[in-house]
């Protein structure tokens, strides 16, 4: 006999506000009395991976490698390099040199099997083919040239496009290897060099970008497809653009980076029919190279636009990640900077601050409860700024250190109704960070020139509920930085001087360093459980930032900015439900704003029913 | 050419100003003097910009807000103490586009 469940279907659970349904489930929400349906939203982000060992612009590969499997080849250092470097997903290890050290070649093929042709300088019509162990000279290009396109599956089958020759226009010459020579094909339709390489195969391929050649020195959004016989003239990229990198197919593509002449991290994937502008790449990267697809991409080497500007950066692309975002909280009663706070998103406690122009410090302390902030008893001792605190939650905490003016190590202790003064900091400072609970928390870094140069510390100290002692130092001494976890597992990140990314993880008795931040920035703002999970908001770099960077233990990852740029301001709570609350926006520098942060990608949309 | 950015001014009430869904659909920029650049051309922005009271105002408009207090803001950093200006970048000028 059939069951209830087969007969008439699931019955629609009856829960009081959404806490236990999960993605795709429908509910009728008690509370609300409505109809509720949870879903996922994604997006795309750029992660920071390791750099190759040999720092290089001009650099050509794989074009049809994985981003877990790639080949970096040639390049200028200077001088021009034969270097190869192979990646497993993780590190890049040096493998056997080309024969001909080249910069500006064509590239093609997979990790395994790879082929690279033409290059400069000068202008060389030389292929090598690799093996997936050592390159070895095989038949020349017809056409010598530098600044080419190329792409194809493997070492049998590949396609070169465009490029330069010396006192020459660009070319539009394209020419087909069907694994022992070259054969000239179709023209593209536009002749260009610091053309875009790596996209598709010998057979359906994707031009995009590059450079018109002689002068006017243009740079070109002009896309062409290959259809195995002719290039045909597509939509244009939304940014022009040359010396950029691709991933993909000729229908999946991804455009990453390149030079306006600005070297710009702009990324645009292509559908078949349009590009379109998506996440920004971390680092910015000109003359580089890539491989992948249009979801799951990854480029490396190039030119950054400062001097000399050669880079070993590697960046990875991801598609269909979920996708966090900020919205507004509740605005607190008194506007401030430089405040200080601890807790949960639904239950969080700031204090002290600056108020006002110049110097009006303040004693204020605010409770939030995830709607509205409320005024509660204020700080006992000198009304201050930069200060730093620990705690649970907006029933427990304390504060230490600060300006008042004068540095100082003032700690008070917060019960959920008054503050106490407890014992000092061991060394008084300002801009100091600090994590951890009322009865087990960490102070590090800051700023004290009452203790001599450099002003900026590395000190760290440990409160055990009744005293602060010294613990092991940071590695790198300085103020304005942010910090989360607790008293055996925190990471410090940001800060200054100078104006840093550096990121240092606490196991409980050492700071050892790690990836830095894709954004060197002080007067940031953070918040996490521990030295696994952060989130890094605003700052200053030196300009203030929207920036937001997501923390896995192992590398920063850009995340949906911030509404507004802020620095100075207070984050609590966790990577995935943080508080930003306070500090200076481009309105003011002395903001009521509280914003909240989701970064589990998931929304819950009411299903509106009408009545009669 | 088509637009990508509109500009409204509205004042953050706070709680609900900007909701989850909102932030997920929309790209948000926060202006001097309250002005809120938005997508061009989206049902969602257009929805926002209805739900705040914004004040629709066109790109010349906007700019000259956003200048009014940019230029304020750089008077009243040029006057601050050498260590509160270490502290506070000075405001830049913000060139809008549509």
């Amino acid at each position: 006999m059939a069951t209830y469940k087969e007969s008439v279907g699931t019955a629609v659970q009856n829960i009081a506000g959404d806490t236990g349904a999960i993605t795709g489930q429908l509910w009728y929400d008690s509370s609300d009395s409505e109809f509720k349906y949870k879903y996922q939203a994604y997006g795309s982000a750029w992660i920071t991976a390791n750099s190759l060992n040999t720092a290089r612009n001009n650099i050509a590969g794989a074009t049809s490698g994985t981003q877990t499997a790639s080949l970096a080849f040639g390049g200028f250092v200077p001088p021009h390099t034969g270097a190869t470097e192979s990646y497993n997903g993780t590190n890049w290890t040096e493998v056997n040199d080309m024969n001909t050290a080249r910069n500006n070649a064509g590239g093609a093929g997979t990790q395994t099997s790879a082929l690279t042709f033409g290059g400069g300088s000068p202008d060389y019509d030389s292929t090598e083919l690799w093996n997936g162990t050592n390159w070895t000279e095989v038949n020349d290009l017809n056409t010598a040239r530098s600044g080419l396109g190329g792409t194809g599956a493997d070492n049998t089958a590949a396609l070169a496009f465009g490029g330069e020759s010396s006192g020459t226009a660009a070319h539009a010459d394209t020419e087909l290897w069907n694994g022992t020579n070259w054969t000239e094909v179709n023209n593209l339709n536009t002749g260009r060099d610091g053309i875009a390489s790596g996209v598709g195969v010998s057979t359906a391929a994707l031009a995009f970008g590059g450079n018109s050649d002689p002068s006017p020195l243009t740079e070109l959004a002009v896309t062409e497809t290959w259809n195995g016989s002719n290039w045909t003239d597509v939509a244009d990229l939304n940014v022009a653009r040359k010396g950029l990198a691709g991933a993909g197919t000729n229908t999946a593509a991804l455009a990453m980076g390149g030079r306006t002449p600005s070297v710009v991290g702009t990324t645009e994937t292509w559908n078949g029919s349009i590009w379109s502008t998506t996440a920004t790449m971390n680092l910015v990267q000109s003359l580089n190279s890539g491989a992948g697809t249009n979801t799951a991409a990854i480029t490396f080497g190039g030119y950054d636009g400062s001097s000399p500007g050669n880079v070993a950066t590697t960046q990875e692309f991801n598609a269909g990640i979920n996708l966090g975002a900020w919205y507004t909280g509740g605005n607190m009663n008194t506007g401030r900077n430089s405040l200080t706070g601890f807790g949960t998103q639904t239950a969080s406690l700031v204090a002290a601050g600056e108020t006002g122009s110049p110097d009006v410090y303040t004693q204020k302390t605010e409770s939030y409860n995830g709607t509205t902030w409320a005024e509660v008893n204020d700080l006992t001792g000198s009304a201050r700024r930069g200060a730093a605190s620990a705690g649970a939650d907006n029933t427990s905490g304390l504060v230490f250190g600060g300006n008042a003016p004068g540095y100082t190590g003032i700690t008070e202790l917060w019960n959920g109704y008054v503050w106490t003064e407890v014992n000092d900091l061991n060394s008084a400072r300002a801009g100091l960070s600090g994590c951890g609970t009322a009865t087990a928390a960490l102070a590090f870094a800051g700023k004290a020139p009452a203790l001599g140069p450099p002003n900026v510390r590395a000190e760290t100290e440990s409160w055990n509920g009744s005293n602060w002692t010294e613990v092991g130092d940071l590695n790198t001494g300085r103020e304005n930085l942010s910090g989360v976890g607790i008293t055996t597992s925190a990471l410090a990140f940001g800060g200054r001087d100078p104006v840093t990314g550096k990121t240092e993880l606490w196991n409980g008795s050492n700071w050892t360093e790690v990836n830095d931040l894709n954004t060197a920035r002080f007067a940031v703002m953070g918040a996490g459980a521990n030295n696994t999970s952060a989130l890094c908001f605003g700052g200053t770099d030196p300009s203030r930032t929207d920036a937001v960077e997501g923390w896995n233990g192992t590398n920063w990852t850009s995340e949906n900015t911030l509404p507004t740029v802020t620095q100075t301001g207070a984050g609590t709570g966790t990577k995935t439900a943080a508080l930003c609350m306070g500090g200076g926006n481009p309105s003011t520098d002395f903001s009521t704003t509280t914003f909240e942060w989701d970064g589990t990608g998931f929304i819950t949309k009411t299903i509106t029913t009408t009545t009669d | 050419m088509a637009k990508t950015y509109q500009y409204c001014v509205a004042e953050n009430w706070g709680k609900g100003f900007i909701d989850h869904v909102e932030a997920i659909k929309i790209s948000f920029t926060g202006l001097p003097g309250n002005v809120w650049q938005v997508p061009a051309y989206n049902k969602h922005a257009n929805l926002w910009i209805a739900k705040v009271s914004g004040t629709v105002k066109t790109l010349s408009e906007a700019q000259a807000i956003v200048d009014a207090e940019v230029t304020a803001a750089q008077t009243a950093w040029d006057a601050l103490s050498d260590e509160d200006k270490e502290d506070n970048p000075r405001p830049s000028d913000i060139a809008l586009t549509e």
